[in-house]
C-alpha cells in the first residue's frame, strides 16, 4: 500500500511539473507513423486515434502509399525495415471520478488521480509487401479505483501482407488483431468510454461466471483483440469489402478450448460512408466440455462529413449454454454516436449505448438464474487538441442497469479528465521546444 | 504616297487610342497596407462570357496552393492532389458553384468550370483545416496584393470602372476611376473608416 501510494505520489509530480510546461509545448507530430513518413496527424487521423478516410486508405493499402520521409534500410529483396526505430511512446494520465447508486446501499463517490496507460507503440512498412504494428501497455490504472496494475499482453501484435491483385487491394493479418466491427473498438476509438455491446458477454449479462472457471477472462469480447488471422479484400471503385479470418476467441489470450471462431464482415466503404454486416461465430466459448456456442450477427452504418460522424451499430448475440444448463440467450444492443467538430482542434461526442436481454430463466432445466436485463449510458464529451499529438479529454457517462425480475436498478455517474499524447521517445512535445521543429525528424543518415 | 502615310498616320492613333493601360498602386484598408488580397475592376458594361481560361489550384502538404485564387468567369480550375496521400475537393457555395469533386487520390485531377461571378468556398472534407477561395469575377481585370499591399493589373482598356477590394470577404466600399489613354495609371485603393473621404 505504501508503495502504491509513493508511486501515485511520484507520478502526481512528474504530472504537476509537465502541466506546468504544457502550455509551452510546441507541435511535434512524432509518433510513429507521422515521423516516418514526415506528416502532421491530421494527414491521416481527425482527432487522434480515429482515423480520417485518408488513414483509412493507408490501412486499406496495408500501411502503404505514401512516401517515408526516413528511409527504409534495405535487408533482403522485397524486404526492407523501418531506416528508424518505429517506435512512439503515448500516456494519459487525469482526474477520475465515480459515482454509483444501487438499492439499499449508501451511494459512493470515488475521486482520484489516474495514470491511465502507458503505452509503447510500434509500426511501419517492412518492404512493398509487409508491415507490422503493435501496441503494449505495461502498466495501466483501473479507472474505478485508481489501482495502477501491470500487464504483461500486448494490445495487438500483427504482421500484415499486402497485395493488390486484379486492381483490388488484399491484406493478411497474422497476429493479434482487433475485430473488423464498424467501429474500431479499441485503437482507433474516439471515445474513452468503451462501446457497450463490443464490451458485453453473455456472462455478464446474465450476473454470473461462466460455469467453466478458467474462462472468466477468456471468454469471447468484441472489444479485445482477438489472436489469429484475417484476410480483407478491398475493391477501391466501388468500396466494396470483405474481411473474413479465424481466430481463437479468447481475446489475446492463447485459447481455453480447442476450437476456432470465425468471423466476417461484409460491406461498402467509401470517403463519406460506410455500411457493413458482421457475424462471429464460436463453436465454443468456454472448453473443458462445456460448449457454449456464440453467435454474434448485426449490420452498422457511418456517415462522414467535414464536421461530423455518425455511426449507428446493431448487433445481436447468441449464446447456447452460457449457464452450463444448456438454456440458451439472445442478446441485443447497439450505439448511435454523434461527433462534430467545432474547428480543427476542438471535437464534441455524444453517444447513446443499450443492451437488452430476451428473459432468462434455466428453473426448469434445473439452475437457478433467472433475470431480465436492460443497460443503457449516455456519454457526452470534448477534446481539444492542445498541439496534434496532446489533447485534452473530458468525457461524463451517465449509466443504468436495470433487472426487471427482482426489480433493481443501479446506476453510476463516471467523469474523466484526462490528457493525453504519443510521441516519439526522444522528443517529447515538452522537450521539443528546446530541441527545435527540426528535432522531430531527426534520424542517423 | 501622302495618303499612304496619312492613313498610317490615322491607324498608328486608332491604335493609341485603343492601347491597354497598366494599373497599378496599393491596396490600403484603415491606413494599413493589406497583403493577400485581390484589387479588380468592373468595367460598365459587362463582358462576354470566353470560356477556354484554365488555372490549378493544388493540395500540397495538407494546404490548398494558393489559397486565393482569383478568376475570370467562364474559366475552368483544375484541382491537382499534389500530396501523396487522399484529398476531397468541395464547395458548400451554391449561390456560384456548389459541387463535390469526391476523394481522391495522389497525381489525380478533377476540375470545375466557372460561369457565375462570386466567392467559392473550397474546402476538403478529409482534412477540416484545409480551405481555400476561389473568387470568379466579371471582367479579367484584377490582381493580387503583394506583401506590402501593392499591385499590378495590366491590360485595362480605357475607360469607366468600378474599383473593388476582396480581403476575406467582397468588401462593400466600391470607387469609381477612369482609366486614362496612358500607358501606366496609379490607383491607390483606401478603404475603412480610417480613410473615408479620402
Amino acid at each position: 500500500m505504501e508503495s502504491a501510494a509513493r508511486a501515485r505520489r511520484a507520478v502526481a509530480q512528474v504530472t504537476a511539473a509537465l502541466a506546468i510546461m504544457l502550455p509551452a509545448a510546441r507541435a511535434a507530430a512524432i509518433p510513429v507513423f507521422a515521423r516516418i513518413y514526415n506528416k502532421p496527424c491530421s494527414a491521416c487521423h481527425t482527432v487522434y486515434p480515429q482515423l480520417n478516410p485518408a488513414g483509412e486508405a493507408f490501412r486499406a493499402h496495408g500501411l502503404h502509399g505514401i512516401k517515408p520521409a526516413i528511409q527504409p534500410i534495405a535487408i533482403a529483396p522485397y524486404f526492407d525495415i523501418p531506416g528508424t526505430l518505429p517506435a512512439a511512446l503515448s500516456f494519459a494520465f487525469g482526474e477520475d471520478v465515480t459515482a454509483t447508486s444501487f438499492p439499499g446501499q449508501p451511494d459512493t463517490t470515488v475521486s482520484h488521480f489516474n495514470f491511465n496507460f502507458l503505452s509503447l507503440l510500434f509500426g511501419g512498412e517492412l518492404g512493398p509487401y509487409f508491415a507490422f504494428m503493435a501496441d503494449y501497455a505495461p502498466v495501466f490504472t483501473v479507472p474505478q479505483t485508481g489501482e495502477v496494475q501491470t500487464s504483461t499482453r500486448p494490445g495487438i501484435a500483427f504482421l500484415q501482407g499486402h497485395a493488390e491483385p486484379c486492381d483490388t487491394l488484399a491484406n493478411l493479418y497474422v497476429g493479434l488483431f482487433e475485430l473488423p466491427l464498424g467501429q474500431s473498438p479499441r485503437v482507433h476509438r474516439l471515445t474513452v468510454r468503451p462501446y457497450l455491446i463490443y464490451n458485453i458477454t453473455a456472462f455478464g449479462l446474465l450476473g454470473q461466471a461462466p460455469p467453466v472457471r478458467s474462462s472468466s477472462t477468456d471468454s469471447l469480447v468484441l472489444s479485445s483483440a482477438q489472436i489469429g488471422s484475417e484476410i480483407i479484400w478491398l475493391d477501391p471503385d466501388g468500396g466494396w469489402q470483405a474481411a473474413t479470418g479465424i481466430d481463437t476467441g479468447s481475446n489475446n489470450r492463447i485459447d481455453n478450448n480447442s476450437s476456432a471462431d470465425v468471423f466476417i464482415r461484409v460491406g461498402q466503404e467509401l470517403p463519406d460512408r460506410r455500411a457493413g454486416l458482421f457475424l462471429y461465430y464460436a463453436p465454443d466459448t468456454l472448453g473443458a466440455g462445456a460448449y457454449d456456442q456464440a453467435l454474434r450477427l448485426g449490420p452498422d452504418l457511418m456517415l462522414t462529413s467535414r464536421r461530423t460522424r455518425l455511426a449507428l451499430q446493431f448487433l445481436a448475440g447468441w449464446d447456447s449454454n452460457p449457464t452450463g444448463q444448456h438454456d440458451d440467450l439472445w442478446y441485443y444492443g447497439g450505439f448511435a454516436e454523434g461527433s462534430f467538430r467545432f474547428t480543427a482542434a476542438l471535437i464534441g461526442l455524444l453517444r447513446f449505448d443499450a443492451v437488452g436481454m430476451a428473459p432468462f430463466d434455466n428453473h426448469t432445466a434445473g439452475g437457478t438464474v433467472e433475470v431480465n436485463r436492460r443497460l443503457w449510458e449516455v456519454t457526452s464529451g470534448l477534446q481539444y487538441l492542445i498541439e496534434e499529438n496532446l489533447k485534452v479529454v473530458a468525457e461524463v457517462t451517465y449509466s443504468e442497469n436495470h433487472e426487471s425480475v427482482s426489480d433493481v436498478t443501479a446506476s453510476g455517474v463516471s467523469a474523466t479528465l484526462r490528457i493525453t499524447t504519443a510521441f516519439w521517445p526522444l522528443t517529447p512535445p515538452v522537450l521539443s521546444r528546446w530541441l527545435g521543429p527540426d528535432a522531430a525528424l531527426a534520424h542517423p543518415e | 504616297m501622302m495618303r499612304v502615310l496619312l492613313g498610317i498616320g490615322c491607324l498608328l492613333l486608332a491604335m493609341r487610342a485603343a492601347a491597354a493601360s497598366t494599373v497599378s498602386g496599393a491596396a490600403i484598408v484603415d491606413g494599413k497596407p493589406v497583403p493577400d488580397a485581390v484589387v479588380y475592376l468592373e468595367a460598365a458594361a459587362a463582358a462576354p462570357v470566353t470560356t477556354g481560361g484554365h488555372a490549378t489550384m493544388d493540395q500540397r502538404n495538407l494546404q490548398f496552393v494558393p489559397k486565393v485564387l482569383p478568376v475570370v468567369r467562364g474559366t475552368t480550375v483544375e484541382f491537382t492532389n499534389g500530396d501523396d496521400i487522399q484529398h476531397n475537393v468541395f464547395s458548400p457555395s451554391s449561390a456560384v458553384r456548389k459541387f463535390d469533386l469526391g476523394a481522391y487520390g495522389p497525381g489525380a485531377a478533377r476540375s470545375v468550370q466557372f460561369d457565375e461571378p462570386g466567392e467559392v468556398l473550397v474546402l476538403c472534407n478529409i482534412h477540416m483545416e484545409m480551405e481555400a477561395h476561389i473568387l470568379v469575377l466579371r471582367d479579367p481585370y484584377f490582381a493580387m496584393t503583394a506583401r506590402d499591399g501593392s499591385y499590378r493589373i495590366t491590360d485595362v482598356p480605357p475607360g469607366q470602372y468600378t474599383a473593388k477590394l476582396w480581403r476575406g470577404s467582397f468588401l462593400p466600399d466600391t470607387h469609381t476611376v477612369d482609366v486614362p489613354d496612358t500607358p501606366d495609371f496609379v490607383l491607390n485603393l483606401r478603404m475603412g473608416p480610417a480613410d473615408a473621404g479620402q
